[in-house]
């Protein structure tokens, strides 16, 4: 009897020490940092106040616009570029949150299809990294039948920032307003009208995804660090790709893609990029000892977080050497932009690799498929 | 009160008899005694042999390797409908591998629905004409610096034929085997072996399989088709420990005339080996809906093709198998529809109907 009731102890012992063992990844205080309060700062800090600020500047564009489209005029024209520029900056503020309401709104499709990683600007041919499909854009405005919904390449090009890009900015833009005015005013209204509705679907969406966002501290496929790691990592590649490297020629034997920069005819590129990266180095730091950063050295891995640290700053530095519009930099200053290149490489390897494999995030977003 | 004893008693006697009359009719008359057996940790047993089951991996990756040239680069390689042919029947010495050539058996002869997967096969050569495809018109569509093949709607039909041939030849050939070593009697050790060892062959995972170790390409033993999903899509469900295991206990329970445990190995690595089906297949239902992958048809329609060949595998399922017959014709239909359609649904209806079967039916 005393030895069986000694078992049942031990069992109850076994099972309780079990039980207290939780794999260190569920924890949501980890070696003294706590990944709550980390995921509550960039809820509350960065994500929300920056979609809210983006349905702020969708609005004064929206306003821009319309004066414009009243009269078009060299005048209006140009406070249509101001807003449009203070809402495409504030885009690349939000852009690395890819996930939860505004992957349910596939936001980064709507608003600025990058084209995808796997489309080859030499083998894809014309829609590929930030394009604008202006046959499809003129044929729209022409029948009147189009979909904005639907989720093809061509669909994407011809919407969000590129389409607008094209409309407001392109050589004679003001001129082809007097040409079939109404539907070309129809259509530039859609696609404002169509930006701003996703910009409040996803900034309304994060009320009710916060709590759920904040409670996963888990590091696995889908969970909110994962996600962020991973779009981190995505944003930089983009930067490496179809910001940066692939117009310049990294992907066709140095044959430059000048149409291809990001919003080409309004012509500020590289400002564009600058604030993608300044907003990936504020994600990665954080606040109030909150943020990947501090979570990177309570892991144990200072090296690397003054690593990246240093390589954030080396990549903006040359970066913010490159003159707009990075269309025309491309052919007269090719080493500057090169040399924005090179850093960077190395700030995605850094995240893609180090930082991720610290954290115990796999990054997924490739199409890395075995066949 | 001596009534209700009474009546208590009748009623457990009328269970025991019930009970009784479920008895598994195959169950062997005369058991014979266990005798002690250790479970080795490497599937080296002593007489060990499944070269037809091999071969038979072998033969598929040969010709789903060859049914990829075409997708090299992004302009036309020409494909040879004879060789293809070839490689079916296994005539005319058409594998690199010479010992496939002498085998004296070809996969079309141990697949199940063999004139469809062959049809997928010879739909590689009919769409790869160098025509750019859309909806309607099969050709291809770039997939990175490389292109995929695919059909009128889609379908890449290298992977429908490849995926499809896991089911219907390995995955099936397995369940068989494994069902068939459960039927045998315990004394009959020499027939269980040899179907049991046939069925870990179409597992095609080296017999020291160790789950820690990532395979190169370059290694001649590394893990083929199913033992590769082991690691690409079944680390989250501990597939290659949990079959593996299962293969070896089992192995060794034959030996030690234990069909208990031989029986409940068989049914263990059945129902993880379909439940790895499954997560493959939900990954492959699921990529295509996400942001990083929308808009890029080439690597949408190549997941899709493959969910497509995994989902097919569940037609050849074990009898006791979690998924219901009208489950699988929802996925099944799904999966058989036109792929432009699939990834242009708002909100993805039908991949979020066929994940959340997926999910729920296999605990993913």
């Amino acid at each position: 009897m005393k030895k069986v009731s000694f078992l049942i102890v031990f069992v109850l012992l076994a099972v309780g020490f079990i039980a207290c063992r939780k794999p260190p990844t569920d924890q949501e205080v980890e070696n003294g940092f706590d990944k709550t309060a980390m995921l509550t700062y960039y809820a509350d800090n960065i994500i929300v106040p920056g979609y809210t600020a983006m349905v702020e500047k969708m609005q004064a564009l929206e306003s821009a616009s319309n004066t414009f489209l009243a009269a078009p005029s060299g005048d209006a024209q140009a406070t249509v570029k101001e807003a449009y520029k203070q809402a495409y900056l504030q885009y690349q503020k939000v852009a690395a949150f890819q996930f939860g309401p505004a992957e349910t709104a596939l936001l980064d499709l709507y608003l600025n299809f990058s084209g995808g990683l796997d489309y080859s600007f030499t083998t894809s041919g014309e829609l590929t990294g930030f394009s604008v499909d202006t046959n499809t854009i003129e044929n729209n405005i022409t029948t009147g039948n189009y979909n904005l919904a639907n989720m093809s390449r061509s669909s994407f090009y011809s919407q969000g920032f590129p389409a607008l890009n094209y409309l407001f900015f392109a050589p004679g833009a003001i001129e082809k307003y007097s040409t079939n005015t109404a539907a070309r005013v129809a259509y530039t209204k859609a696609v404002i009208t169509r930006m701003a509705t996703l910009v409040n679907n996803v900034s309304t969406g994060w009320t009710a995804y916060r709590s759920e966002f904040i409670a996963n501290t888990q590091t696995n496929v889908g969970s909110p660090i994962g996600n962020m790691v991973n779009q981190m990592a995505y944003q930089m590649d983009l930067l490496k790709g179809p910001r940066l490297g692939w117009p310049l020629g990294k992907q066709s034997n140095g044959i430059v893609f000048a149409t291809k920069c990001e919003a080409y005819y309004a012509g500020f590129s590289v400002a564009l990029a600058i604030e993608n990266l300044t907003n990936l180095k504020r994600i990665y730091v954080g606040g109030e000892g909150k943020g990947f950063s501090a979570y990177l050295v309570a892991l144990g891995n200072e090296q690397m977080n003054n690593d990246v640290l240093a390589q954030f700053d080396a990549a903006l530095s040359k970066l913010q050497l490159i003159p707009d519009p990075l269309s025309n930099t491309l052919t007269t200053q090719p080493q500057t932009v090169d040399a924005a290149y090179k850093e960077i490489q190395k700030l995605l390897t850094l995240l893609k690799t180090d930082v991720a494999s610290a954290t115990a995030v796999q990054i997924t977003f490739m199409d890395n498929d075995g066949d | 009160m001596n009534k209700n004893v009474l009546s208590v008693g009748a009623l457990a006697l009328a269970i025991l008899s019930i009970t009784s009359c479920k008895k598994d009719p195959v169950e062997p008359v005369d058991p014979t005694p266990i005798k002690e057996y250790t479970v080795p940790t490497t599937y080296n047993f002593a007489n060990t042999d499944y070269t037809k089951a091999r071969q038979a991996v072998l033969m598929a990756v040969e010709l789903d390797a060859y049914l990829k040239i075409a997708n090299a680069g992004s302009t036309l390689v020409a494909l040879d409908q004879n060789k293809i042919n070839n490689m079916f029947a296994n005539t005319g010495n058409p594998f690199t591998n010479t010992d496939l050539n002498s085998a004296g058996f070809n996969i079309t002869s141990l697949t199940s629905d063999a004139s469809l997967y062959k049809a997928y096969a010879d739909s590689v050569v009919m769409f790869n004409t160098g025509v750019t495809a859309s909806q309607g018109v099969g050709g291809f569509v770039p997939r990175g610096a490389n292109k995929i093949v695919v059909g009128p709607n889609g379908v890449e039909y290298g992977q429908a034929f490849i995926k499809g041939t896991m089911g219907a030849l390995m995955f099936k050939e397995a369940v068989a085997l494994l069902n068939s070593v459960k039927s045998m009697s315990d004394a009959d050790t020499a027939a269980a072996q040899k179907a049991w060892d046939a069925a870990f062959g179409y597992l095609s995972v080296p017999v020291n399989y160790d789950t820690s170790v990532v395979y190169q390409s370059a290694d001649p033993l590394k893990p083929l088709l199913w033992g590769g999903y082991l690691a690409e899509r079944g680390k989250a469900i501990q597939a290659g420990g949990t079959i593996f295991q299962a293969f070896l206990k089992g192995r060794a329970a034959i030996g030690g005339y234990d069909a208990t445990v031989r029986n409940a190995q068989a049914d263990i690595i059945m129902e993880k080996w379909e439940q790895l089906a499954a997560a493959a297949a939900l990954n492959y239902v699921t990529a295509p809906t996400a942001s990083s992958a929308i808009g890029n048809l080439g690597t949408q329609f190549h997941a899709l093709s493959e969910g497509l060949g995994f989902i097919m595998a569940f037609k050849y399922r074990p009898a006791n198998s979690k998924l219901s017959a009208a489950d699988f014709q929802t996925l099944s239909n799904i999966l058989h529809k036109d792929f432009y359609v699939l990834v242009n649904q708002s909100g993805f209806t039908d991949l979020v109907t066929a994940q959340n079967i997926l999910k729920n039916t296999y605990g993913l």
